[in-house]
């Protein structure tokens, strides 16, 4: 039960900013929230440091369940949670007034993620393996485990993490994110009808995925 | 299956197919049994990826993104203290040079007999202290290696050592790693 007051809006707002009014804001609306995002942006690019702690708390849970849908691996998806936030402190500089903030954090942590993939150099798993079960620890489940065993949403995070770097971004922003196609162009810096192609390969792959499963 | 209107279904999950492309969609999905097979199968899946939740972040994300930042600056702060006391250590290093030499040439002007004896006493300390690069010299030389082989590779020898000395001084050194909650 939500205290008298709170709402939750499911839509239009995207699944972070609900959870952030849930959390934080309350009767704020997605503008004001990004309003308030975007002057702690200004005061921590002055060297503001709680100013950037406070944005370190906004986004904390859209940029871990990125990472997390990215890399399929809580530890791993920790520290790239962790990393995302120092090069985000490192280029304050280069926001650009007028972009949403979380479409800028978020473009910092799906580049950051697709370079540690490459870094891993993996040969990618065959279809026949699971690697959704490889990923997720398995002896003792941690909290994202179990609550992704205990909805039974492992299937979903497998079929991600059989899909290529560049085909997993627009799907994870567009399921999680609720992005639109030019802001996923614009997180990922490619054209719009690149996301629309990548968007349409990727439930492709999904698809034939289930079926041979 | 038909790729073009895969293409169609797509662009219909995700709310950006106009009427026109939609009414398309439907009209051939009502004579097309495989394409009408994929899209149920389509929307099942679209349903369980938007059912899919947002997970939630580790417990004290926040505060260990700080305790790293805090980290990364202590080891700048050292790293520019690193670097300018080099720095200022070879000012000292070339002012005394400088100095001594600049001393000793107005000394040498001021007092020449003096000079040229003192010069003849450290000639002599030179040769002394120098026999065993003489010898190594001489050896070099009788085993056909040409003086100047033997002055480039020691030329060489002196620039890998400060190569590798100065990368290992302003080499990035790498984030400290704040403890990460591993679940294995």
């Amino acid at each position: 039960m939500l205290p008298d007051g709170w709402t939750v809006r499911l839509k239009p707002l995207p699944a972070w900013c609900v959870w952030m009014s849930v959390k934080t804001v309350s009767s704020m609306d997605h503008a004001a929230a990004e309003a308030q995002e975007i002057r702690w942006l200004e005061q921590a690019r002055r060297g503001d440091q709680a100013a950037f702690g406070r944005l370190v708390e906004a986004y904390q849970r859209p940029v871990y369940n990125l990472t997390y849908r990215m890399l399929g691996d809580p530890a791993e998806a920790e520290d790239a949670a962790q990393e995302t936030f120092v090069r985000m402190y490192t280029k304050l500089h280069t926001y650009e007034p007028g972009r949403k903030p979380v479409s800028w954090v978020l473009a910092i942590a799906s580049h950051y993620c697709i370079d540690r993939l490459r870094r891993r150099r993996v040969t990618w798993l065959s279809l026949d393996e699971d690697p959704a079960a490889m990923a997720l620890p398995s002896r003792r489940p941690g909290p994202e485990e179990a609550a992704l065993r205990q909805e039974g949403r492992t299937e979903v995070q497998a079929a991600v993490m059989r899909l290529a770097p560049g085909y997993r971004v627009p799907l994870i922003l567009r399921y999680w994110y609720d992005l639109s196609y030019e802001e996923i162009a614009e997180t990922m810096g490619i054209s719009a009808p690149a996301v629309k192609s990548r968007l349409h390969r990727a439930r492709l792959q999904i698809a034939e995925q289930t079926l041979a499963h | 299956m038909h790729s073009e209107y895969t293409e169609l279904m797509s662009l219909a999950l995700d709310h950006e197919a106009n009427a026109a492309q939609m009414d398309a969609l439907h009209a051939h999905l009502r004579g097309c049994a495989g394409c009408a097979a994929a899209w149920a199968r389509w929307q099942a899946l679209d349903a369980r990826f938007r059912a899919a939740p947002m997970l939630a972040a580790p417990p004290q994300l926040a505060e260990r993104v700080l305790a790293r930042l805090a980290t990364r600056r202590r080891r700048r702060f050292w790293r520019g203290w690193l670097g300018a006391g080099l720095f200022i250590a070879w000012l000292a290093v070339a002012g005394v040079i400088l100095l001594a030499l600049l001393g000793g040439a107005w000394w040498g002007l001021t007092h020449p007999l003096h000079a040229s004896l003192a010069l003849s006493a450290a000639a002599r300390l030179l040769s002394g202290v120098l026999w065993p690069v003489r010898s190594a010299g001489v050896m070099l030389t009788s085993a056909g290696v040409s003086p100047q082989a033997g002055v480039a590779a020691y030329l060489g020898l002196t620039s890998l050592l400060c190569g590798v000395w100065v990368w290992l001084v302003i080499r990035r050194a790498p984030l400290s790693r704040t403890r990460v909650t591993s679940y294995h």
